[in-house]
């Protein structure tokens, strides 16, 4: 891994979210910075506004939310830093898949049902990066190849149908990868699959992250996926940014409430886990 | 013969539209002016449209059936016999030079004018007729309305090429309406039936039955099926020349739509439903149009009930007469029928009896009376009738047949039902349609029926409805037996003398009456409208398309001819009844 | 499936037919000669149409003529069913497929533009007008329209396909001809398409909209026309068809009510017109034509189907 440079990669500072007028806020003065090429985990309970806080990085929350503080993308140096609050859509958009990339929980949902798989990467590819029909074609391919799945031609022709949840997810990876981005936001990538392809879609996110020096955001409910991919943790409990820490940090008596209970659940889990946390860190 | 209740308004309770209230009226009387003898006036280019309710099936005239068939027989065909405006037979000059009977009316030779030609410029000789009156009485060839009479008819020779012998089966009074039967052309359909003895089973029969080669006036020009049928001026036609250089008939089913396309100028002439007559034709989009006219028709509409014994309350002479008292004829004319209708007297027009007679009196108190010396008395407990029998009480009740589709007779039908429960009669009502009404009368199995008849030109036609021998195999569907009046019938179609045939018709009328097999209602009249330029109608008892000249005689002006001044409705208004016969 | 699924309604509709009270020997009388019909001339006619056979042997030998594709005579004017059958079925299928085109062309546009305001004021009055619509019978409409434009102002023929003098006309006027003619009865035809479909596919389009891939598209980078036009119409595609697949047929089969109204020489007329007359060999040819059409559209449904969605194809 790189060293870091001096600015940081994005930037959040003071991000509140509010659905509703009157309820409660489901993000409250989160703040937080994630350097280039650097993987945090930010972990937290199911409801506790991790996926809110990855859709307001995008700015894909419904037209209804009320969003507050600022999001500073510096991006890799190309262009001005600009705060992704205050931007036009038109520049969002060029943001979004180029220079921020998502992966999906729900991962053959996230494709669509009517286009070859091929199609859809070339698609992106295309998007972002301008490229022609061909070109686009086969850069699709060669990224089917990166995320470690056989026969790429072949897979290119496939329907997303006809994918396992597995080969989703890499297709996913590939999609986010397209546009060369500089970070991809992870969202509980992998929380619906089994520990055996769990393990293997995670050394897959690794392997690819490290190799092309993306940042990523991995969003989780389970510290022991944190453990796997990230190097510092942050815990998120209702709404509010209640720790941040490395991830060897964790035994710290100094622990928000949150995170202990959040590792002692990882404790309670089967000892497969162990086995692959051991092999992994 | 007969037309029943049948207007087909598909649309039913389509939203009546009120055009304004206007109640400025044209004079009328300009479409009555007849076709004047300086051709100059005329625009002998015109092209007149017509409204056709729907297509006919045939234009073979042998075939032809309906009175949609019918309306294009005196522009296709030339006949040596026609109906004049008041259904009276006449000899067709153009087309016969002489005919008599002969041997006391047993026999009859026909000379045919010289030079007659068809269409397709072939000789039309004696034995063309000859052909026709051999296919109209061949079983393999479905003539029905043909046939009727013809039959009468036992041999037919041309004794040369210009001249026909007709001998008759009987000297009879009708034997001139025998020999008015439609006429084809042999050299047409002689070849073509060697192989369709049906003359419409095969291809060549069909086209020859759709592209008509006629000899009237008019020609077959254009037939585009479902919407229009295009009759042109046939230019070696040798007869007087007709006005109108083309007749387009629009297929038009809906009286409603007809009437909107009347409107927009589309359509020269319609019939009118009674509703239409009095409540849409009253504005001034339909005075900027045109006229409506009425006159009278020999139509009545009537109950007939069942005197079989299917209802044994049906079987007394008394409780149909009972029956017919407790018709309200004066309410049914003033509220189904917009007053436009008469009270009916009788089923045969004043032309075939001696004078006027009175439609019954609506009188409850006397049908009442009738009904208890019948033997069907109220009963205490609810006020229903019944007769004791050794098998028990029976109630005084029947069940009406109406045909579906018409607009009026659930209207008539609750007049009657209203006024029979005060006497404790039950009747209900059952709607079938036209083809299952008309089976279940053809089987006897109804109680009572509303239907309507069209009297023909001769009064022996209601032989059909009220002879014995009708009873089986005709339409007496009532079931009426009277030896009186089979005599007086037979007797009737014998007679020639014209004021003693009145006599006995008369008497026919009268007893029937007494015996009340049908209950007549009211008498329908023609209802129609026509457009400004329209001239030259004339109304028949069978409305202005059914009669000799009918089409033939009417015209256009030369001249765009000022509308006419608008009169006040009290002014010359063609409204009357008596007085509505084409001047 | 599809021959089994043919011979029943045909059989049924056959024995139907003719076990119905009524006959064609009965139903065909009219006018001044006989509105009512003598014994002697309905025996004739029974005879005449051959009426006499049993019901069964009558099906078979009908049924052997018309896998010869010989679908008999009509009874009313003794022309060849499938004759009378033709002239009258493109009158049908130019005003039906027309409007048809025309109203997925109006639909998809309009539902798109709702869905994707959903809420906003252009979807709520859009789904109020076609609720309002869908209400209004299309007599009433075409009336009005009949009414305004053809008689008030005359701007547009009402009755019937074609003018007179169609056939001297050369082609172009010949074509607009027909299309003027076919504008009045066409937007009858027209609007409860519309009306039915708008929310229909608005509301398809709004449960697209909500999946997980179309989030992920805009995810992806994708502008919002690139996620409507290429992932979001395609989806709505197959829910689209299933739909057509059951209105189309409906709407081949002409509609009597409009076509009485307009004069209009279609499928709709011939069949009211055959029932009523009791004219067999008609009313099967045309349940033949119909049983065709619905199964042909529902294969061709299918196979659209099949073409829009891998799901499909393999399933």
């Amino acid at each position: 891994m790189k060293t870091a440079i001096e600015q940081p990669l994005i930037e959040v500072t003071d991000l509140s979210v509010r659905y509703k007028r009157g309820q409660a806020p489901v993000l409250r003065d989160v703040s937080f910075s994630m350097n280039c090429g650097e993987s945090i985990a930010l972990v937290g309970d199911s409801g506790c506004g991790k996926s809110t806080l990855a859709m307001s990085l995008m700015r894909l929350l419904p037209a209804d939310a009320a969003v507050r503080g600022s999001i500073v993308f510096r991006g890799d140096g190309e262009f001005e830093p600009m705060d992704l609050m205050g931007v036009d859509e038109r520049t969002m958009q060029a943001v979004r898949g180029k220079h921020i990339a998502m992966v999906f929980q729900n991962s053959v949902g996230s494709l669509d049902p009517v286009m070859r798989v091929g199609n859809q990467i070339a698609e992106v590819v295309r998007v972002t990066q301008g490229a022609d029909r061909s070109t686009a074609h086969k850069m699709a391919i060669k990224l089917i190849e990166r995320v470690g799945l056989p026969s790429p031609q072949r897979l290119a022709q496939a329907w997303p149908h006809e994918l396992s949840g597995g080969m989703a997810q890499r297709v996913g990876l590939a999609l986010a990868l397209a546009g060369n981005p500089s970070l991809i936001i992870a969202d509980e990538p992998t929380s619906a699959m089994d520990a055996n392809v769990q393990s293997q879609i995670l050394e897959v996110f690794r392997h690819a992250c490290r190799q092309a020096g993306v940042a990523l955001l991995l969003i989780t409910h389970d510290i022991c996926v944190a453990q796997a991919l990230a190097n510092r943790v942050c815990v998120l409990d209702r709404g509010s940014l209640v720790d941040n820490r490395p991830i060897d940090k964790l035994d710290s008596p100094s622990c928000h409430a949150a995170t202990k209970r959040l590792v002692d659940a990882a404790r309670l889990k089967s000892k497969a886990f162990t086995a692959i946390a051991g092999k992994m860190v | 013969m007969s037309c029943r209740l049948r207007t087909i308004p598909i649309l039913v309770g389509l939203l009546a539209f009120p055009y304004g209230a206007g109640t400025i009226a044209f004079g009328t009387e300009r479409v009555f002016d007849a076709l004047p003898d300086d051709r100059t006036l005329v625009d002998e280019g015109a092209t007149l449209r017509c409204r056709l309710r729907s297509e006919p099936s045939s234009f073979n005239p042998i075939l032809m059936f309906t009175a949609i068939d019918a309306q294009f027989d005196y522009l296709l065909w030339d006949r040596p016999f026609v109906l004049n405006d008041r259904l009276e037979w006449t000899i067709n000059p153009r087309v016969v030079e002489s005919f008599e009977f002969n041997d006391n009316h047993l026999s009859a030779t026909l000379t045919l004018e010289t030079d007659l030609r068809w269409q397709d410029d072939v000789p039309l000789t004696a034995a063309d007729i000859v052909f026709s009156w051999q296919r109209i009485l061949d079983d393999n060839v479905l003539a029905r309305k043909a046939r009727h009479g013809t039959d009468q008819i036992v041999q037919c020779v041309a004794v040369n090429p210009m001249q026909v012998r007709f001998t008759f089966k009987d000297a009879l009074a009708t034997n001139r309406w025998s020999v008015d039967f439609p006429i084809i052309p042999k050299h047409v359909y002689e070849p073509l039936m060697n192989d369709d003895s049906t003359m419409q089973r095969s291809d060549g029969c069909v086209r020859a039955n759709r592209h008509p080669v006629g000899n009237g006036p008019y020609r077959l020009t254009e037939w585009a099926s479902g919407e229009r049928i295009v009759l042109t001026r046939w230019d070696d036609y040798r007869g007087p020349k007709p006005a109108f250089a083309k007749i387009v008939y629009r297929v038009i089913s809906d009286n409603n739509a007809a009437l909107l396309a009347f409107e927009a100028g589309e359509i020269d002439e319609m019939s009118l439903a009674p509703r239409q007559y009095a409540e849409d034709c009253v504005g001034q989009r339909f005075a900027s149009r045109g006229v409506k006219v009425r006159g009278e028709q020999w139509t009545n509409y009537y109950i007939g009930w069942n005197t079989r014994g299917s209802n044994s309350f049906l079987t007394d002479p008394r409780v149909r007469r009972a029956l017919g008292m407790s018709v309200n004829r004066p309410l049914m004319n003033g509220r189904v029928f917009f007053g436009l209708f008469r009270e009916s007297s009788g089923f045969f027009p004043n032309a075939f009896t001696n004078g006027e007679r009175r439609a019954t009196s609506f009188n409850l108190d006397l049908a009442a009376k009738l009904l208890d010396a019948a033997g069907w008395r109220v009963s205490d407990d609810d006020g229903r009738r019944y007769r004791s029998t050794d098998v028990g009480k029976v109630r005084a009740g029947f069940v009406l047949n109406l045909v579906s589709g018409s607009q009026t007779s659930p209207h008539v039908a609750d007049i009657l039902r209203s006024d029979l429960a005060k006497l404790g009669i039950e009747m209900k009502t059952q709607t079938l349609e036209w083809s299952v009404f008309n089976e279940r009368n053809l089987a006897h199995e109804f109680d009572a029926f509303l239907s309507a008849w069209t009297c023909g030109p001769d009064p022996d036609e209601a032989r059909n409805l009220f002879h014995s021998n009708a009873a089986d195999t005709g339409r007496n569907y009532v079931g009426y037996k009277n030896p009186k009046v089979d005599a007086l019938f037979d007797e009737g179609v014998r007679e020639t003398d014209a004021t003693k045939r009145a006599e006995i018709y008369d008497q026919i009328e009268r007893t029937i009456v007494e015996d009340e097999p049908c209950t007549f209602l009211v008498e329908a009249p023609t209802l129609w409208a026509f457009g400004h330029r329209v001239r030259g109608v004339t109304l028949s008892p069978r409305g202005p398309l059914h009669s000799f000249p009918g089409i033939r005689g009417w015209w256009t002006p030369n001249s765009p001819d000022p509308m006419g001044t608008p009169d006040p409705i009290d002014g010359p208004m063609q409204t009357g009844l008596p007085d509505s016969d084409a001047p | 499936m599809t021959i089994p699924t043919f011979v029943g309604i045909v059989l049924i509709t056959f024995l139907l037919i003719h076990l119905s009270p009524g006959s064609p020997a009965s139903g065909t009388a009219g006018g001044f000669g006989d509105g009512g019909i003598s014994s002697v001339d309905h025996d004739r006619l029974r005879t005449h149409f051959e009426l006499d056979a049993p019901l069964l042997s009558r099906f078979g030998r009908w049924l052997t003529r018309v896998i010869r594709f010989d679908f008999g005579r009509s009874f009313a004017d003794g022309r060849p069913v499938s004759q009378r059958i033709l002239e009258r079925l493109y009158p049908t299928l130019l005003v039906t497929l027309v409007t048809i085109m025309i109203g997925l062309c109006i639909v998809i546009p309009i539902a798109s533009y709702a869905a994707l305001h959903a809420g906003k004021h252009f979807d709520r009055i859009i789904l109020g007008a076609c609720v309002g619509f869908y209400a209004i019978p299309p007599y009433i409409v075409g009336m009005v329209l009949i009414l305004i434009l053809g008689v008030r102002f005359e701007w547009l023929p009402f009755s019937g396909l074609t003018s007179e003098g169609y056939s001297e006309m050369r082609l172009w006027q010949k074509f607009v001809d027909i299309i003027q003619h076919s504008v009045l009865i066409g937007c009858c035809f027209l609007y409860p398409l519309v009306a039915y479909l708008v929310p229909f596919v608005r509301a398809t389009m709004l449960s697209v909209l909500n999946e997980d891939f179309v989030r992920a598209a805009f995810a992806r980078g994708l502008t919002k026309r690139q996620v409507v036009f290429r992932h979001v119409l395609p989806n709505t595609l197959g829910p689209l068809l299933t739909v057509m697949g059951l209105i189309v047929p409906a709407v081949l089969g002409g509609s009597v009510v409009l076509e009485v109204m307009f004069a209009w020489p279609g499928m709709g007329r011939l069949l009211y017109e055959s029932i009523h007359d009791r004219d067999y060999p008609v009313i099967m040819g045309m349940t033949v034509l119909s049983a065709v059409i619905v199964l042909g559209v529902t294969l061709v449904v299918d196979l659209l189907h099949a073409w829009s969605d891998p799901r499909v194809r393999y399933a």
